[in-house]
């Protein structure tokens, strides 16, 4: 059975797209028949992440208004035959979504694919809730900061209010997962420990991200982290998209690492 | 009380005592009595947990009309306008009192006539506006604005508190249940004490 999974965080720039990249691409490497959705009309940035932005053709916004097929629009990923990638309009704004035409290319994504992963835009406008809109789960990405918790906040209550399964009575499935985790200055109280991030948004914790500077690497030259098996943040998102597929694997929290003798002089000079 | 049928017997025989109070029940209710308690008009929670620190503990909310509205529905966050607040309506007779058992998030808003009973914790963003008492009992970081008897609030760093329009500094709340009102017309903080307790 398909599901719909939109993943959302009320504030931009925390890393959604890129979570969104590497979770697609994870349960695609766990042989599930997976397709991300990029739902950030105008804005378009996952083909750039997952190294496609010279294949896109056609739009979803194409396919919805019937000037282009679903297939001529899908694009398969280099790295991985079982992921796909639907890209947004960058020429459109978010005013072109409709909550029919919605419904109706979810469904056929559904026919096709195990996991159909929405990137939804920054914000709780219009678009936010066209991509929660039909959604059977959603992912929280926030990080570890006052403003993120409060935008995820304030997103995890219009998906409880706004989307079809919560206007029908029930709850769209929520997970968390805390990116850009630094454990070091969790030890430092600097920044919020997980468990006063879980205490406050009431969220099921799907995985830990730490802060990884090959993120930013990995991104720009379209090969999502996960590809790096050495890569801390690589190995977080496996374990994300295998809980997602059903395996259980434990939580890890980002430890602080011990540094031996040079670490602790480069340290100083640092 | 072990036995369901004593429980409902002791409400029917005490419901017109109990009627005007929230009756705070340790464990959960079988859905019989729960049902009978609603029909009576009686409010009640269930497995009610308060702050830990300086007052904590079961306590009765004294001379609040019974009933229960226990749900709260996404609103645009609207300010309340000063004169909704603070014009004719204060002159209405105690409507019944809102009993919210689940977390208030950013950007969830009640406006209410009455008294508002917040359960679980109250996040950054959010806001209440009643014309009755506020009392919340989790943790506390959003609005809250009354101009009813009280306001009961555990400490808190975020919160921002408005009593009869006046402003209550955080710094101001030390204990671990703090109970603003008036005494001889003058704002007072004091600490909910065992006394008033069941």
């Amino acid at each position: 059975m398909s599901k719909v999974i939109a993943v959302i965080s009320g504030k931009g720039g925390v890393g959604k797209t890129t979570s969104t990249a590497n979770i697609g691409l994870g349960i695609a490497m766990n042989m599930k028949q997976c397709v991300v959705v990029d739902f950030d009309i105008g804005q378009r940035n996952l083909d750039m992440i997952l190294g496609l932005e010279n294949r896109v053709v056609y739009d979803m916004v194409q396919v919805m208004d019937s000037e282009a097929t679903l297939d001529q629009a899908l694009i398969r990923s280099k790295t991985n035959r079982n992921l796909y990638f639907l890209p947004a309009s960058q020429t459109k704004d978010k005013s072109v979504l409709d909550s029919e035409k919605i419904e109706e290319l979810l469904g056929e994504l559904r026919k096709r694919f195990e996991y159909v992963i929405l990137d939804a835009p920054a914000g709780i406008e219009s678009g936010f809730e066209h991509t929660i809109e039909f959604a059977d789960a959603a992912i929280v990405v926030v990080n570890p900061e006052v403003s993120s918790i409060r935008d995820s906040d304030r997103a995890i209550g219009i998906l409880d209010s706004k989307s079809k399964k919560a206007l029908e009575g029930g709850e769209v499935e929520k997970y968390l997962i805390i990116n850009r985790y630094n454990p070091e200055m969790v030890e430092k109280e600097e920044m919020l420990a997980s468990e006063d991030i879980l205490e406050i948004l009431s969220v099921d914790l799907l995985g830990i991200v730490p802060e990884d500077k090959g993120v930013i690497d990995a991104s720009n030259k379209g090969l999502p982290i996960i590809m790096n098996e050495k890569s801390e943040a690589g190995k977080a998102y496996m374990r994300i998209a295998k809980r997602l597929c059903g395996n259980k694997v434990p939580i890890e929290e980002p430890k602080v690492k011990k540094r031996g003798l040079v670490g602790k002089l480069k340290g100083m000079f640092s | 009380m072990d036995d369901e049928n004593t429980f409902i017997e002791f409400m029917e025989a005490n419901s017109e005592l109990l009627k005007n109070h929230l009756i705070s029940v340790r464990g959960s209710l079988p859905e019989r009595a729960r049902e009978f308690m609603r029909n009576r008009g009686m409010s009640f929670v269930e497995n009610m947990e308060l702050p830990k620190g300086k007052g904590g503990g079961e306590f009765c909310i004294s001379s609040i009309t019974g009933g229960s509205t226990p749900t709260v529905s996404e609103t645009s966050a609207q300010p309340a306008e000063e004169e909704d607040i603070y014009g004719d309506r204060y002159s209405y007779q105690d409507p019944p009192l809102m009993i919210v058992e689940k977390a208030l998030r950013s950007g969830q808003y009640i406006e209410y006539d009455g008294s508002v009973l917040l359960m679980e914790r109250m996040n950054s963003g959010a806001k209440v506006a009643a014309l009755g008492s506020v009392i919340a009992l989790n943790r506390m970081e959003g609005d809250i604005s009354s101009v009813g008897d009280c306001i009961v609030v555990p400490s808190t760093k975020r919160g921002n508190i408005l009593f009869h329009g006046r402003k209550i500094e955080n710094d101001m709340l030390k204990y671990g249940l703090n109970r603003i009102s008036f005494v001889n017309d003058e704002i007072v903080i004091q600490p909910l004490s065992k006394k008033e307790f069941i």
